[in-house]
């Protein structure tokens, strides 16, 4: 049977601009590429958002606090530090202390031990006679006395945890390694390899692994399975970040070590939102590494990403993610009436100075 | 030699001890640049040296009835009392943060040690005394004195009618010594910008964190309504204990800035 080119099928007739290279992006610019991100649900402003994550994340929920969204933090720093030394000792940084979360193992592995499922092994390291919580050494950047203050705060630490599960309606996730260090009898997860910020590399003890599309896969089903325990409805957002492995311990070189891990992670967070109605991929990796951007949205290292470049991330998500009022300062009205205290204060004044 | 007297209502009690010592040091002349509660004009730091160089430091939030200006090239030393920071402000904090020294309480986080001791330097540096000694040190490398406000007075953690319930569970845990440590180290960070700093003198002082009754405004003995003592002023300091602080300015390692 012949059929006339008018009346051709084509599973491509009929789709959007979008679906199209030559029209989507062909001569775009990296922040005009018109339906790059539709979202998948709503997030309020009151809805409580957790973000964690590789150092990606940090950018995500800086903008995300800035736009008025509902950022929580359930380990705020001291009000009056600075916002520096708050962060070299790991606030405001995420919802909690955690420090980065590059793997899904990681924090699969911080979420059952948060809820009484998992006892993690080896979570104390030493260097020069300080101690470090090993699953987030970098928030005590001088470590700690003892052993057992490290105990000490990592169980507040999961108290704080457990809090912010509860209040969590929306988790912003963003994936960032697959290469890492475990601790080989418990199968204990590190942040960092041991020996760098501080412990020991002994190889009998720690082995390297680099997670496949399928463990990062049950991974994620596992989290988004437990985090649902505590938090019926929860949402989720995975993001992969951009920025490329700083070195590689699986002997390749380090760029397609690079590509191979985010490739996992991209298609396992793919296949995550593909399967589930409440958990969303938002595509920031693409817009700094794909080619309408080439490397223009990556400074001379071609690791980190320019605060042009995360604006143009932050961007495709606003514009489906509204801005809401960001929090103003109080309304400017009549003065406060002194308070008991500082009518004192005057009296002690008067009576000195007399005037 | 001019110099520069700067605080709030603590130098309600330096003002009567330098009028009674005055006289003792013909050499020197004290201007006061006093915070007030009704203060119409915000305070100005600046140094007319400079010239157009210079851009003024403009205080909203300390407001003065008279003589905003602290023009540095007007002064040779300049002491700055108190200025809201005190035993008072870091104590106040016990109920929220403490450090993994001191004895842990239902809805206290834990801070380490170094992470608790940088959050009380910057505690002083947050408060009016830290920027403006910021901002005269940006100025000028003339002698900056900080002269420590006084610690509250010793009744204080025993009056269950005012809001001071902090005072009692520091005592209670044992935390007032390791309180005026952090303290006392908060101060010492000054010198890392040159400035001398005067401890509150021995001879005032009640245990770790409070000063001795008798050297209070407040008369413990007057429970009359409206009495200092019974309204809580806790805080401001008599002429006996200005007389003690001024002879600590003049005679000891910072006496020989007044002697140039």
């Amino acid at each position: 049977m012949t059929v006339d080119q008018k009346s051709r099928r084509s599973p491509y007739r009929g789709r959007e601009a979008k679906s199209f290279w030559k029209q989507a992006v062909a001569g775009k610019a990296p922040d005009q590429l018109p339906g790059l991100y539709t979202r998948k649900f709503e997030i309020t402003p009151t809805d409580g958002i957790m973000t964690a994550g590789s150092c990606f994340a940090q950018h995500i929920a800086r903008h995300l606090r800035a736009a008025g969204y509902n950022v929580l933090d359930t380990e705020p720093a001291p009000p009056w530090m600075a916002k520096e030394t708050a962060q070299r000792y790991g606030f405001g940084t995420y919802s909690a202390r955690f420090g980065n979360i590059y793997y899904v193992r990681q924090f699969l592995q911080l979420v059952q031990e948060a809820t009484g499922q998992r006892t993690p092994a080896d979570i104390t390291w030493e260097r020069d006679g300080r101690f470090f919580d090993a699953l987030r050494p970098a928030v005590e950047p001088n470590g700690l006395e003892t052993a057992e203050l490290v105990r000490l705060h990592r169980e507040q630490h999961l108290a704080q945890v457990r809090k912010l599960l509860a209040g969590t309606k929306v988790l912003v996730f963003t994936l960032g390694l697959t290469e890492g260090w475990v601790h080989t009898a418990s199968g204990t997860l590190f942040p960092t390899a041991p020996g760098t910020i501080a412990g020991d590399y002994d190889p009998a003890a720690y082995h390297f692994h680099n997670f496949s599309y399928g463990e990062v896969h049950q991974d994620l089903i596992e989290l988004r399975r437990l985090l649902q325990q505590s938090t019926p409805g929860l949402k989720i957002i995975l993001t992969v970040s951009p920025v490329s492995l700083a070195a590689t311990a699986g002997g390749q070189h380090v760029l397609p070590a690079t590509v191979y891990s985010k490739s996992v992670l991209r298609a396992a967070a793919g296949a995550l939102a593909d399967e589930f109605a409440d958990v969303d991929y938002f595509p920031s990796y693409e817009v700094i590494t794909g080619a309408p951007s080439g490397n223009s949205l990556l400074d001379s290292t071609l690791r980190n990403v320019t605060p042009e470049g995360v604006e143009t991330v932050m961007g495709y998500f606003f514009a489906e993610h509204p801005v809401h009022a960001a929090a103003e300062d109080p309304a400017p009205g009549q003065p406060a009436a002194p308070s008991a205290e500082a009518v004192m204060c005057e009296e002690a004044l008067l009576e000195a100075f007399g005037s | 030699m001019r110099i520069c007297f700067v605080g709030d209502s603590h130098l309600g009690h330096v003002k009567p001890a330098w009028d009674e010592l005055a006289q003792a040091h013909p050499q020197l002349a004290v201007d006061f640049k006093i915070e007030r509660t009704y203060g119409e004009k915000p305070l100005v730091i600046r140094d007319s040296g400079l010239g157009e160089h210079d851009a003024p430091s403009v205080f909203d939030d300390i407001r003065l009835v008279y003589g905003e200006v602290l023009d540095c090239a007007r002064y040779e030393v300049f002491v700055v009392f108190g200025m809201h920071y005190s035993m008072n402000t870091l104590a106040r904090t016990y109920p929220r943060f403490r450090s993994d020294h001191q004895a842990q309480g239902a809805g206290a986080y834990m801070l380490s040690g170094e992470a608790y001791q940088d959050s009380a330097n910057e505690l002083l540096m947050s408060h009016k005394a830290g920027r403006i000694i910021r901002a005269l040190r940006a100025r000028t490398d003339k002698p900056i004195v900080y002269v420590q406000q006084p610690h509250p007075l010793e009744w204080i953690a025993a009056r269950g009618d005012l809001d001071f319930g902090f005072y009692r569970d520091a005592l209670g845990n044992g935390d007032d010594a390791g309180l005026a440590a952090v303290y006392s180290r908060s101060l010492e960070q000054l010198k890392q910008l040159d400035v001398h700093v005067r401890p509150q003198p021995t001879a005032t002082r009640s245990g770790n964190i409070f000063t001795q009754a008798r050297f209070g405004l407040a008369d413990p003995a007057d429970v009359s309504p409206e009495s200092l003592y019974s309204r809580g002023d806790y805080y401001h300091m008599n002429k006996d204990y200005g007389l003690l602080a001024l002879d600590d300015l003049f005679t000891s390692e910072t006496g020989v800035l007044f002697r140039r």
